[in-house]
């Protein structure tokens, strides 16, 4: 198994560092040097409201502990399956 | 820089992290709503590696279980993104969005729309082949995935945000009045028309 990733992977990572870029409107360096918090509060102030959080998929029945395996992934899964027909 | 696919040691994990979940985080977090789906994926991951400290668990054995759920993280912030633009474009569907560039708009986002989702039943279908061991070395379906993000992000930007839209929903409000105030004005003429015709129907009979 190798530890680095092959050329194709290298240009997709680019191309995914140019679309995180365009996304946060900050060069690559800085999005991954700035702390995530810092972040939070750079774009707070942006948009001067406080960060929210938001379920895109449902979680009923999930519970809201911390467990060793969330079953928010197989929620992802189903419903991406649904929307995708 | 090298991408590190399949991390068996700490270091190698946040290596990983910095380079695909952090970014992937920060484009999430940019919208200043964060999906639960991902604090869910990276608490999980995060509390795999304490154990290695508090349970006394084997560094590999908690890298390989926190890498597990940090690939899912990724994977749902693409999957989330493909579900914002159904949605975008769901919404879109609700203007009349004909007039904005001559039609080319509306064929381009149905397009672009199909391509979307066209290419994420692909993504996930080689996922889920190569998702049958949990140990894989990599994020399935990365590329496509990535792909995907991408074309989604484009719908964002070059169709959502669009800068004739305002002017698509005015016209489209303008012609609903237009079409509004006609069918009343129809109607009323029909209702009139109606009942002269039914006054005259019952003069002729009771007359006959």
């Amino acid at each position: 198994m190798s530890q680095t990733a092959s050329d194709s992977e290298k240009r997709v990572l680019a191309r995914l560092e140019q679309n995180v870029e365009r996304a946060v409107g900050l060069p690559i360096s800085q999005v991954r040097c700035e702390p995530i918090d810092d972040q939070r509060r750079r774009i707070e102030a942006a948009r001067q409201k406080p960060l929210s959080f938001r379920v895109r998929f449902p979680i009923v029945g999930r519970g809201n502990v911390m467990r060793d395996r969330t079953r928010s992934h197989a929620e992802v899964e189903s419903t991406l399956d649904r929307i995708l027909g | 820089m090298p991408v590190p696919t399949h991390p068996t040691d700490i270091g190698g994990l946040f290596a990983f992290y910095y380079d695909i979940v952090k970014i992937l985080y920060s484009a999430a977090q940019a919208e200043n709503e964060l999906p639960q789906e991902t604090l869910f994926e990276i608490n999980a991951a995060f509390d795999h590696l304490s154990r290695h400290w508090s349970n006394g668990e084997d560094e590999a054995y908690v890298v390989e279980k926190a890498f597990s759920h940090l690939k899912r993280s990724c994977l749902d912030i693409f999957k989330i993104k493909v579900r914002d633009a159904v949605d975008q474009y769901q919404k879109l569907m609700g203007v009349d969005t004909s007039v904005i560039d001559g039609g080319r708009f509306d064929l381009q986002l149905h397009q672009l729309m199909h391509e979307i989702k066209q290419g994420a039943t692909e993504a996930r279908r080689v996922e889920t082949q190569n998702a049958s061991d949990d140990h894989d070395t990599r994020i399935p379906a990365f590329d496509m995935w990535q792909d995907v993000y991408e074309k989604c992000q484009n719908l964002e930007r070059d169709f959502f945000l669009h800068r004739d839209l305002d002017w698509a929903r005015k016209k489209s409000r303008q012609y609903g009045r237009k079409t509004f105030f006609a069918s009343v004005a129809g109607s009323f003429v029909a209702g009139v028309l109606l009942k002269s015709l039914i006054s005259l129907v019952f003069r002729w009979t009771g007359g006959g």
